[in-house]
């Protein structure tokens, strides 16, 4: 069934693999926000760094804390 | 991940640095644009990142929209290390120009090695072998081993088997030469024994024949000292004679050495002159006219040698020692010096199977020519085989 939803895999807290539309509101090393279509999706942590970004996806990694969904 | 790597650094790419301005926005306006861009770090007021070099100009554009300032911190890859060393294309083109000369001597004859003859029957299997491919320089494919068995097995009918095998650059030939038999003896079946020379007999030992000298005879040279045909009850018969005669004989030695002669002896110049030697090839290393004159020539091949085996690379060495006619003037001494060991050589020469009982020498002075002359009193075997001719048929 096709969605426009985000969708996120998850490497235990040191990698995020978000697949889907996004944009960057915030990118700094202990938070990162990021514009999905789901809404927007906010990283607490320390170190944290996105170390790939293409228009359909983006790879959030460093020490993850919490993922929240603002 | 190391292809990824490898690529990069294959087509090149740069660390960037951005600073001030939106550091959000430059990166939307890079995934909108799909630039592609990678590695981003955000740090204090400043952000940074990696793209390939060919994409980094388009990041500018970017950049001056969001207010930030882009500069290049780091370079990496294959297009910068040839800019680093465009300066110095000559190494490049030296290592080209090596790499397809190598490419192109791999595939030649370095060396042929022939194995199995003769030093003497060597330069003739080798030539036997150049018109049928196989010299040095020859291209090493397309060697047919049964052909050339075949073919040079034809001209070379002292050899009875030959191989060619190739070992990387080498050529290893393999040749067995014929195997000569004695040739059949004469088939004698009568013969005299005459005496070879002039002498006194002092034993005479018939094995076969009849004999007709007797010791203490002096005999002349042709004189019949042993009979073939023998007298029976049943008639005369042929025999071969055989046997040994020893006889006194005389022999002279003369040796003459004027005392003023004209030899071409060497000046001590020596002219050489040398062809470089590559993969069969002789390319002259001089310019020099023909020499003229009186000259010594002596010619020597010196290769370039590696682990025992020469190498097709090397000089070849003419060597003139210039000679002039000078006129050589001895004393008697020298000449009498030089005398006698033109005599002793020719002694050992001439008497080297008989037995000198005596020898007596005069030397003179014969119109400017020091004479040293020999005679030897000798014991040696005089008699000679002379077959019997017997005619077939009549009466």
């Amino acid at each position: 069934m096709l969605t426009s939803d985000v969708r996120m895999e998850v490497y235990g807290n040191k990698r995020v693999v978000i697949e889907g539309s996004c944009s960057i509101v915030e990118y700094e090393t202990d938070v990162i926000r990021l514009n999905t279509e789901s809404g927007i999706v906010r990283f607490m942590g320390r170190d944290l760094c996105l170390s790939c970004l293409t228009k359909t996806s983006a790879v959030v990694m460093g020490q993850i804390l919490s993922i929240e969904f603002v | 991940m190391f292809l990824l790597r490898w690529w990069r650094w294959l087509l090149g790419w740069v660390l960037w640095e951005a600073e001030g301005g939106a550091a959000e926005r430059l990166l939307n306006l890079f995934t909108n644009e799909q630039v592609q861009v990678w590695g981003f770090r955000h740090g204090v007021g400043a952000l940074k990142g990696c793209c390939f070099a060919r994409d980094y100009k388009k990041l500018r554009p970017y950049a001056r929209k969001t207010g930030m300032r882009l500069r290049v911190r780091e370079k990496h890859g294959l297009p910068f290390l040839l800019r680093r060393y465009r300066v110095h294309s000559g190494i490049v083109v030296g290592a080209a120009a090596a790499c397809a000369l190598l490419l192109f001597l791999s595939g030649r004859m370095w060396v042929v090695s022939i194995s199995g003859v003769s030093e003497e029957k060597a330069p003739a299997v080798a030539q036997a072998l150049e018109p049928l491919g196989v010299y040095v320089g020859a291209p090493t494919k397309g060697i047919n081993q049964l052909d050339i068995q075949f073919e040079a097995l034809q001209q070379l009918p002292d050899i009875t088997w030959l191989a060619v095998n190739m070992e990387g650059c080498i050529a290893h030939v393999e040749a067995v030469e014929r195997l000569v038999g004695e040739p059949p003896k004469e088939n004698i079946t009568a013969s005299n024994l005459v005496a070879a020379r002039d002498g006194r007999i002092v034993d005479i030992i018939v094995v076969s024949g009849q004999k007709v000298a007797q010791v203490g005879d002096g005999v002349a040279e042709g004189t019949l000292l042993a009979s073939g045909v023998v007298d029976t009850t049943v008639g005369p018969l042929l025999r071969r004679s055989m046997g040994i005669v020893l006889a006194e004989t005389t022999h002279t030695i003369r040796a003459e050495v004027p005392l003023e002669e004209t030899l071409l002896l060497p000046t001590g110049e020596e002219l050489v002159q040398s062809d470089l030697l590559f993969f069969g090839m002789r390319i002259p290393l001089y310019a020099n006219l023909p020499v003229t004159g009186e000259y010594e020539l002596c010619e020597e091949n010196r290769p370039v040698t590696l682990n025992g085996v020469s190498l097709p690379v090397g000089v070849y060495n003419y060597r003139y020692r210039l000679l002039q006619p000078t006129v050589v003037t001895r004393t008697p001494d020298e000449a009498a010096a030089l005398a006698r060991e033109r005599l002793l050589a020719q002694e050992a020469e001439e008497l080297a199977t008989v037995t000198i009982q005596n020898r007596s020498e005069t030397a003179e002075l014969v119109g400017g020519t020091y004479v040293l002359t020999c005679t030897y009193d000798c014991i040696e075997n005089i008699a000679k085989e002379v077959p019997i001719q017997v005619e077939e048929g009549g009466e």
